[in-house]
């Protein structure tokens, strides 16, 4: 990518499900320090659009270009993976660093910075009681944080987030706005939800997901434009 | 110890059992498979598709013996041309594809008993590729489970922590840039030839029961994979050797009788308390402050 501040950029991207448009020629472009909300109804395409940020699926029309060697992040809403397959909170955390571990040393085990990185971001997201316990232990909110904290031990330079405040009570999902809030500029993030509350999540910019892309005004804040090579946030 | 003293107290260990020492080494190598593929199998749920793969292994047999060569050649080509098919699809696709996974059931045997079927094979007996006879296992067959049990350990030493990410969250390992393609192609590809190196011990019937059931038994005993693991391989070893002492006593065919053990022991630990084995967090965990 010739733009050294553009972290992904989609220009006229559509995404198809059969013969049904899912996304239709959406133009988008994420930044450095993004904080970008994509707000929009249920089945309007987010998720879909979230996963194609991630590479997670290929779309059918357009072209997506990633910064090399770009970290990413991410929190879905409905995890992949069995709550009961045999890990504990701690290790589902530190698979986080798995990008970083060294190919020529194989039999080497996680090192003291992995470790360090694992329990800062335990201590910050008050897993500190539950780091031994197993994912099927856990209840919705403290899935959620442990996801959280996987996606934020890897580092990385965009943090996506599909619904992350979905079941969670009113109470947790003050927490996990703060925590949001909190985390540290220069990493982007891009949050898929129904259910925004701009003024903690700090939303710089908003866009309305339904089949297409639009630009949303958030209050008191300028809403930039979104379309592909008309500057970004 | 020597090599020799090592070997006559081994025969002396397998005399004691009642069976030869080849058996015995090779129900000990399968419950190393037992521990470390068949807690693959039952953590991926790909029991169902390692049957399916043992019985389009049975095809593979019969297709080797109508052109002549070794039949294990065959079942181990079908078995890693059924694991190169399925690989590309996502963990829990492959685990909701039970209809396909039938008809693949249905074809390789259908395929196998036909080609078996032959005038110029009617030397074979087709119960033995059923269900095996661990009790008559031949060098070759104990140098290839050998085999490929060092070639399993070699690969988890290198990848297991790759491995281990994958088989848990295929979709959080390719976001941290990990080959998914090529691991889920590994990890099935492991399963399906332990499935084939078992054919010769229990035959295609019986293979998939004898990875399942040995760490479904430690699922209920222990949580951590490690333990599965370990828990697997030392109830694959109670099972093995305990059907075979039995098999020898009483004069049944060794796999099934292994197998049936097993059954008896997945039974038995449905007895065993669940929640109080299982519980690992603190009673009163740290509620998140708000």
């Amino acid at each position: 990518m010739s733009d050294s501040a553009a972290l992904v950029r989609l220009c006229r991207v559509s995404y198809r499900f059969g013969a049904d448009v899912v996304l239709d020629e959406i133009d988008l472009e994420v930044v450095a320090g993004e904080r970008l909300a994509l707000l929009g109804p249920n089945g309007g395409g987010k998720s879909t659009l979230v996963r194609l940020l991630l590479g997670l699926l290929r779309q059918a029309t357009g072209t997506i270009d990633r910064r090399a060697g770009l970290r990413l992040g991410y929190v879905p809403q409905f995890p992949a993976f069995d709550r009961h397959f045999p890990v504990r909170v701690e290790e589902m955390i530190l698979q986080g660093r798995l990008r970083d571990r060294s190919r020529l040393r194989p039999f080497a085990a996680t090192g003291p910075r992995d470790r360090g990185l694992v329990d800062e971001v335990i201590a910050r997201l008050d897993l500190g009681a539950l780091r031994r316990a197993y994912l099927d232990e856990l209840s919705g909110g403290e899935m959620k944080r442990a996801l959280v904290a996987r996606a934020l031990v890897a580092e990385p330079d965009l943090l996506i987030l599909d619904e992350p405040t979905a079941a969670l009570d009113e109470p947790s999902r003050r927490a996990f706005w703060a925590l949001l809030a909190g985390l540290p500029q220069k990493t982007a993030i891009v949050l898929a939800t129904h259910d925004l509350a701009p003024e903690t999540f700090a939303a710089k910019r908003a866009a309305l997901v339904d089949r297409r892309l639009e630009p949303l005004a958030l209050s008191g804040l300028h809403v930039q434009s979104l379309v592909c090579g008309h500057g970004h946030g | 110890m020597d090599m020799a003293e090592a070997g006559s107290l081994f025969g002396a260990v397998a005399a004691a059992f009642g069976v030869p020492p080849a058996a015995l080494a090779a129900a000990l190598l399968a419950s190393l498979l037992c521990g470390f593929v068949g807690t693959v199998v039952v953590l991926r749920r790909l029991v169902a598709l390692g049957g399916g793969i043992a019985h389009a292994a049975f095809g593979g047999v019969g297709l080797a013996l109508l052109l002549g060569f070794d039949p294990r050649i065959g079942a181990a080509g079908v078995a890693a041309l059924a694991a190169a098919a399925l690989s590309p699809l996502r963990s829990e696709r492959l685990a909701r594809l039970d209809a396909a996974i039938g008809v693949l059931w249905a074809v390789g045997m259908a395929t196998g008993m036909l080609l078996l079927s032959g005038a110029a094979h009617s030397d074979v007996e087709v119960e033995s590729i059923l269900f095996g006879d661990l009790m008559k296992v031949r060098p070759a067959d104990l140098a290839l489970l050998g085999g490929f049990v060092l070639g399993m350990i070699a690969l988890l030493l290198l990848f297991g922590r790759e491995l281990v990410a994958t088989a848990f969250d295929d979709e959080h390992a390719r976001l941290q840039g990990l080959p998914v393609g090529r691991l889920s192609f590994l990890l099935l590809l492991v399963v399906a030839l332990a499935v084939v190196a078992l054919l010769s011990l229990v035959g295609v019937v019986l293979a998939i029961a004898l990875l399942a059931i040995p760490p479904l038994v430690a699922l209920r005993l222990f949580r951590s994979l490690p333990a599965i693991v370990a828990g697997g391989c030392a109830v694959g070893s109670g099972i093995t050797l305990g059907g075979l002492a039995l098999a020898a006593r009483i004069g049944t065919p060794a796999g099934p009788t292994i197998i049936l053990l097993g059954g008896v022991a997945l039974g038995l630990v449905q007895l065993v308390p669940h929640r109080a084995l299982r519980s690992s967090r603190p009673a009163l965990p740290a509620r998140p402050s708000t």
